[in-house]
């Protein structure tokens, strides 16, 4: 009889184990989403659809006018995208001087503007990201996979976050630098299927 | 010796119970999305220049029957609005935007003006499937595999189709 007390009870004791593991288990599952919720008002990721595998450095590259490590100077505008419709609102962009320190494709200058979509908006009083994709900050050392906009007259990221690569240590730029040079010669230009 | 098989079975049905959970939470949601918590629906405006883009996005997801996805009238609150806006140079085709009052379906005209047909479409029913809660199924990393069976693939112009495929479906069912 106690043999059959002690069973069921460490059977009893197993199952809430399990159970309250469960339960842990799937509140934390719940609470973390792919994507920054625009709850709090705060900070709020978009979900961006690409024209390339931006994770395919060859593509990245072949889309790209021009590939180069640099580091931010400053922050120079905030000049966003107008949106087709009322109200005025526009897709947040910010814009840095950055100066470039190393070509890996095409042959820039001393400090070009960079484009980088997100930043402050101001319609909803929030600081939009593409993919979690954090705002340039100066001082900032990069690889800037962009792409030349003539009409804007700057550099723009190409399919944030893989077209800007934060740099923390010489050896990691050795490596980027192998890694995209290798991709610009094996680069896929960038020929979308038009309808004949 | 008992507390050791105790311990040894409790971990044993742990596991399991892990691995049947896992294998439910295989889907791909996002937190956030566009149906209207009251009316159960999608209620849209548009000020988008690629209507047959947008209709036929709209219409993939709404045949599937669990949120109507109609525009918006005089007296109903909207949930989307479709506008374009012009970032050369992003690689973007387009995204979906949450917001705290109407969401946004934002298309890139730089890119739009360039794909085919088939990618147009799949890109609004990419977006509109974002609005559903559907995220894209492989995250941030490229994959052979979704990109032949999801038209939430975060590449909608590298997918060879424009419409919601099983699994996209399943994931729909799943949520809604």
């Amino acid at each position: 009889m106690t043999l059959v007390r002690g069973t069921t009870a460490r059977t009893l004791l197993a199952l809430a184990v399990v159970t309250v593991g469960f339960v842990a288990y799937a509140v934390l599952a719940r609470e973390t989403p792919e994507t920054g919720a625009a709850g709090g008002g705060e900070v709020v990721d978009v979900e961006v659809n690409y024209a390339l595998e931006p994770t395919d450095e060859e593509q990245l590259v072949g889309f790209a006018t021009n590939v180069f490590v640099g580091r931010v100077v400053e922050k120079v505008g905030a000049e966003g995208a107008p949106l087709s419709g009322p109200g005025g609102e526009v897709v947040p962009r910010t814009q840095f001087s950055v100066a470039v320190l190393e070509n890996i494709k095409g042959d820039l200058g001393d400090e070009v503007t960079v484009s980088q979509t997100g930043g402050y908006d101001g319609s909803e009083d929030r600081r939009v990201r593409v993919e979690g994709d954090p705002l340039l900050r100066p001082g900032q050392q990069g690889l800037f996979v962009t792409s030349h906009d003539e009409r804007e007259g700057w550099y723009t990221i190409v399919a944030q976050p893989f077209g800007d690569v934060r740099i923390e240590s010489e050896s990691q730029r050795t490596d980027l630098v192998e890694k995209f040079e290798r991709a610009r010669r094996a680069q896929v230009p960038f020929e979308p299927a038009a309808d004949r | 010796m008992g507390a050791k098989s105790f311990l040894a079975k409790t971990v044993l049905v742990a596991q399991l119970v892990l691995l049947l959970s896992v294998g439910a939470a295989s889907a791909h949601y996002l937190i956030p999305d566009s149906v209207n918590d009251e009316s159960g629906e999608i209620r849209w405006k548009e000020y988008t220049r690629y209507d047959d883009a947008r209709n036929y996005g709209i219409s993939q997801w709404h045949r599937l029957g669990r949120v109507p996805i109609v525009r918006d009238s005089a007296n109903t609150p909207t949930d989307v609005v479709f506008r374009d806006f012009r970032d050369c140079g992003s690689g973007t085709v387009g995204y979906w935007q949450p917001n705290a009052g109407a969401d946004f379906i934002n298309f890139n005209t730089c890119y739009m003006n360039k794909v085919s047909t088939l990618s147009k479409r799949a890109s609004a029913t990419h977006e509109v499937g974002h609005a559903l809660r559907l995220a894209h199924p492989s995250g941030s990393r490229k994959s052979e595999r979704w990109r032949k069976r999801s038209i939430m693939y975060y590449c909608s112009t590298c997918v060879p189709f424009s419409a919601p495929r099983t699994h996209d479906k399943n994931d729909y069912r799943g949520i809604w």
